[in-house]
């Protein structure tokens, strides 16, 4: 297996892995999106709330902000030590005191802790009229995707098959039919020869090889490499995600080894 | 239980008014009920 990262900033990275089957890679995928852990306000402790809009959905708002997670220092609330209760290693507690008019903003809150607090503050709320007012205290736990959306590490997570162009210089007569017709204008005509600038945007369109007459050029994948493209909201580093998604996945395949051991011990096969 | 006049804004007990609901200050015939002082909990999903 090889990594190679093509593309890395705070929100997003891009990495191609060669020599992986579907399979792993879809199941990656698939832990990326539901099962990586993050914060979320999940239950809302309402004191004051004169504005127009419902408490419920207030709190259904409050809940779907990304919040600012290290996953080194929480743990699920059924699993703490304090059985559900509440403590400063499972919960975070958020406050809002705000009165109208003017808009409510996700940087009003104040947070317990100054590292858990709102990925943007410019998210708003709801807006406040004269002497309308909102106070209350929000809790954010630590929460899987596969729940509610609201604890979706990522937002865009995606795969694709390597993409890879055959050119059969002997039979391209240099029309260029192929050149115009490509969407992503990956192709190009340079010192009488075909040639492609930057494989790894062609999305397999099949046009360029439908606009040659000759039949000289094909787009076809690499069944085995894979390039991922991981979003993150905010809430975690998009590489943290892949770590701990491949972290979760290992854990899965030991239970399975454990249980299937168990299992084959218990029948004395 | 306390009500708001809908037209002074005065808060008004209507248990005093035996039945007839009038602003004791203005006279309007408009409540408003206040939101009740309880603290409430709600599940963000």
């Amino acid at each position: 297996m090889k990594i190679e990262v093509l593309q890395r900033n705070d929100l997003e990275l891009v990495f191609k892995v060669e020599g992986l089957k579907t399979g792993y890679a879809n199941a990656l995928r698939r832990i990326m999106i539901s099962e990586v852990p993050v914060l979320a306000i999940d239950e809302v402790i309402i004191h004051k709330n004169s504005s127009v809009m419902y408490d419920e959905i207030l709190a259904l708002r409050l809940g779907l902000i990304p919040i600012k997670t290290d996953l080194e220092r929480f743990v699920f609330q059924e699993e703490c030590d304090c059985k559900g209760r509440g403590c400063p290693l499972c919960q975070v507690s958020l406050t809002l005191n705000k009165r109208g008019p003017g808009v409510v903003y996700s940087g009003d809150f104040i947070s317990e802790d100054k590292e858990i607090v709102p990925v943007d503050d410019q998210i708003p709320i709801v807006k406040l009229g004269e002497g309308q007012e909102i106070e209350l205290e929000a809790l954010a736990r630590l929460g899987r995707g596969k729940e509610h959306a609201k604890w979706q590490a990522t937002n865009s997570c995606s795969y694709k098959n390597v993409p890879l162009i055959g050119i059969d210089r002997e039979s391209c007569d240099l029309c260029g039919d192929c050149v115009e017709r490509c969407p992503k204008k990956i192709l190009e005509i340079r010192d009488e020869k075909l040639i492609v600038k930057d494989v790894l945007k062609c999305t397999l369109c099949k046009e360029c090889s439908e606009a040659c007459e000759l039949d000289a050029i094909i787009p076809f994948h690499d069944k085995e490499s894979f390039i991922f493209k991981v979003e993150s909201t905010g809430s975690l580093e998009p590489e943290v995600i892949v770590i701990k998604a491949s972290e979760i996945l290992e854990e899965k395949a030991e239970e399975f080894l454990r249980e299937l051991k168990a299992a084959i011990e218990g029948t004395g096969v | 239980m306390r009500y708001r006049c809908g037209k002074c804004g005065k808060e008004v007990e209507l248990e005093e008014t035996f039945g007839i609901i009038r602003c004791s200050n203005c006279g309007y015939r408009i409540f408003y009920k206040e939101r009740a002082p309880v603290i409430k909990r709600v599940k963000a999903r």
